[in-house]
């Protein structure tokens, strides 16, 4: 089976073309040893199966971003028998430059010309024929969003594939070819019979390509070093910069021929962003899209929610009617009717943030709230994509760390995902209320309001922290497209929510189900013990650890073990205080026994602080490594009992 | 006259002269369409003042102002201090200075883009424009900075 890659700039339409050639015959994992998505697809075309690979949206292959290792690397090593590359016509003149680079690679090439429509629109006409002449390729102009031109597409790529030929070395100005023929002569002398395409590499070693030039003898790379020396003389720049500015001087020749262009009127795009990055509207209209993103998928999904809830509560009830008492009956339901539920209550929110969050990114508005957002984000040691993800932290920091995707910068992003659980999330919500309302019956509503500030504020300095330490001398540098908005397409939002949804199951699937198992074996074991009592593994664990607890107020081993079923998901930290004290109705007789109010407060500040739970640190490893997962756990806990010890002491002086 | 990206105001244009940034910084701006020669001109300006948006060949690309600060263009005359330019009509490109006196000038009617005319009384500078004199200091027409055609 012949494979093809599909390459092109980010927006280029590149993924809805491939999902337009491919369908639903898709396969959906991960690159080798990065958390960047490889999408493998099939199609049909003149009675044969090409399998085509989706490579990540590039501009060039020669920087060192992780996107265009992977693309360059496939490219080389897997050797594709032909590449498409999908080429925004509205944009052509940067599209050209990637174009370039891998027809450079002597790879065979069909050109997509996407965007037809939008072009058109804004009165761009294109010589293609001519221009597929002088590039030596066969380009069809498609326009992906209304699956137009995919069978000439399809048949294009069958006719290259039959005898479709590699193309020549462009011929860049005469200054630098002579640089670039004596660099030839250089390489030919020492190493006579080694490289395929001397040209080639000549050009890749004069762009600085390091894995080419470890591939030539120290000798060879002495001579050339002294023919560098004096060309940089000559241009008055570093040879890679000669390089990337010969092709762009090449491709605007080539769009001088063949492109002609119409002033057209202001289009409503540009309208549109006057408006949305104005002074005085650009953050009004930024809070009121975040409002209504997070409003939505939390009224909405809380609807859903009460169903799965409700559901999983009968299913607990039927299957413990079915069952009768006992080790297995209490494994089903508690362990993994209760624990899995608990976790798969919050797929409809899961679903409908990314939902909107697709619709946010089809219609071209995230880069826009990056825009307005970044100064006062870079402030506190984030960036202006992280506030995304921190406003979704107080729905539930599962999406919210699966939203840091958009952030492109390694380093921004770990630092947006470490301080995003201390964001307060819904599910802590129910052990403020109840809590709050026994100690402070009075101002339990302020006293909440507190814990929201208390958490916002650790997360900044958390940021600042890291910012200062562990990234201390890693600059971002920040440079982003703003496309023009576009008019997204219902299915492609759907299908992309969708596959999220189904990767959050597979995890409550896998992850959470074998936590839940084991809580389950340490509140159950020895045999005949109460379920979670004093007996219990996890009781006379509890009775271990309580005393860590004592210099924050509470080091009974009650309130251990309850914060240690929070590790499952912090609202089980009510149900298991229920339990374990004798019913949540008498909680409120109960609990000033143990309890005075600023150990209380002291015992909400833990819980809004420490460890994520399960499935939040699963989604952690899964985004950026168990190194980093493993750090946020040592972290929260640490940030929540210094915090904590520091309320009580302070509160216990002044109360 | 080679200015800083950063130092224009919406509206502004001129064409990309050099770009200073460590190589591989470099080359991802050139990926993006940084080149030198190519007409350039900012659109927007973050409501917190940084990052900006500027058009290359009808692409909308973000940066930060610091970065802005390292791409010097040719925005195709000479520019002068209003001090120091002569007598005459003359066009306001931009003050060299914070928010504060930006803000002050304006008030006024003095801001980017805006044509008056110079001339000295008794050793003064004043600027005349919508048929008003506004009198300047030598310090504060020393930070307004005018275009010179060539």
């Amino acid at each position: 089976m012949n494979t093809v890659a599909i390459c092109g700039n980010p927006n280029s339409g590149k993924t809805t073309l491939f999902n337009a050639l491919t369908g639903s015959h898709q396969q959906v994992g991960n690159w080798p040893g990065v958390t960047v998505e490889k999408k493998v697809g099939k199609f049909k075309a003149a009675e044969k199966t090409i399998s085509i690979v989706d490579l990540p949206g590039t501009y060039s292959l020669t920087a060192n971003s992780i996107d265009e290792r992977i693309a360059r690397d496939f490219i080389i090593k897997e050797n594709p028998d032909a590449v498409i590359v999908v080429v925004d016509q509205t944009n052509l003149e940067r599209n050209l430059y990637l174009v370039l680079e891998i027809l450079e690679m002597k790879k065979k090439v069909v050109l997509a010309f996407n965007m037809s429509d939008e072009t058109q629109r804004r009165g761009i006409s294109i010589n293609t024929e001519n221009l597929a002449k002088e590039l030596g390729v066969k380009i069809v102009k498609t326009s992906a969003s209304k699956k137009e031109g995919l069978n000439e597409l399809k048949q294009a790529i069958i006719q290259t594939l039959e005898n479709g030929k590699e193309t020549q070395l462009f011929s860049y100005s005469e200054k630098f070819m002579k640089y670039l023929s004596q660099t030839e002569e250089i390489l030919k002398k020492h190493h006579s019979d080694n490289f395929v395409d001397y040209g080639w590499t000549a050009l890749k070693i004069l762009e600085g390509d390091t894995e080419i030039k470890d591939s030539v003898s120290q000798e060879t790379m002495q001579d050339i070093d002294k023919l560098t020396a004096s060309m940089s003389q000559e241009f008055k720049e570093d040879p890679s910069i000669i390089v990337s500015e010969e092709k762009y001087k090449f491709i605007s020749s080539l769009s001088k021929k063949y492109v002609t262009r119409k002033k057209v009127n202001e289009s409503w795009s540009d309208k549109v962003d006057k408006v949305v990055t104005n002074k005085w509207l650009g953050i009004p209209i930024f809070l009121l899209v975040m409002w209504l993103t997070f409003t939505l998928t939390f009224t909405i999904g809380d609807i859903f929610n009460g169903m799965l809830d409700e559901g999983f509560v009968a299913l607990g009830e039927w299957a413990g009617a079915k069952l009768g008492e006992g080790m297995l009956s209490s494994f089903i339901v508690n362990g993994i009717i209760g624990g899995v539920g608990s976790v798969v209550v919050f797929l409809p929110n899961i679903f409908l943030l990314f939902l909107f969050i697709s619709f946010l990114g089809d219609v071209g508005y995230m880069p826009r709230a990056a825009f307005v957002m970044d100064k006062l984000m870079t402030k506190i040691g984030l960036h202006g994509k992280s506030f995304i993800p921190m406003i979704l932290g107080f729905g539930c920091s599962i999406p919210a760390i699966m939203s840091t995707r958009t952030l492109e910068s390694k380093r921004d992003r770990i630092v947006t995902i470490l301080v995003n659980p201390f964001m307060s999330c819904a599910a802590r919500l129910p052990v403020y209320t109840l809590v709050a309302g026994i100690f402070f019956p009075q101002n339990a509503g302020f006293v909440i309001f507190t814990l929201y500030v208390l958490g916002i504020l650790i997360s900044i300095i958390s940021a600042l922290i890291f910012k200062k330490t562990l990234f201390k001398n890693e600059e971002s540098v920040f440079i982003m497209e703003l496309p023009p908005y576009r008019l997204p397409s219902i299915k492609s939002i759907l299908s992309e929510a969708g596959m999220r949804a189904f990767m959050f199951l597979k995890k409550a699937g896998t992850v959470i189900f074998a936590a839940v198992i084991v809580i389950w074996l340490l509140a159950s074991l020895p045999a005949g013990v109460e379920y979670a009592g004093e007996e219990s593994i996890i009781g006379i664990f509890g009775k271990i650890i309580s005393p860590i607890f004592k210099p924050l107020g509470f080091g009974f081993w009650q309130a251990s073990v309850s914060l240690f079923f929070g590790f499952l998901a912090k609202e089980v930290v009510t149900g298991t205080m229920g339990t374990l004290f004798g019913g949540e109705e008498i909680l409120s007789q109960v609990l000033p026994q143990f309890f005075n109010s600023v150990s209380a407060y002291a015992f909400l500040v833990f819980t809004l602080l420490y460890t994520p739970c399960v499935a939040t640190i699963g989604t952690i490893k899964q985004e950026i490594g168990a190194k980093w997962a493993l750090f946020s756990v040592i972290y929260s806990f640490a940030a929540a009992y210094v915090v904590s010890f520091i309320v009580f002491t302070i509160g216990s002086i002044i109360f | 006259m080679l200015v800083p990206l950063s130092s224009l105001k919406i509206g502004m244009k001129g064409k990309i002269q050099s770009i200073d940034f460590e190589e591989q910084v470099k080359e991802r701006f050139l990926a993006m369409g940084f080149v030198p020669g190519k007409d350039i001109e900012l659109v927007h300006v973050s409501p917190f003042g940084d990052p900006m948006v500027f058009l290359i060949d009808d692409n909308k690309i973000m940066i930060r102002r610091e970065q802005a600060g390292k791409i010097l263009i040719d925005v195709g005359f000479l520019i002068e201090t209003l001090f120091s330019i002569p007598d005459g009509m003359c066009e306001v490109f931009t003050i060299d200075s914070g928010m504060m006196l930006y803000e002050r000038l304006k008030s006024l009617g003095i801001y980017p883009g805006i044509t008056g005319e110079k001339h000295l009384y008794k050793g003064k500078i004043f600027f005349r424009t919508n048929q008003k004199d506004i009198l300047l200091g030598k310090r504060i027409s020393r930070k307004i900075l005018c275009k010179k055609y060539v």
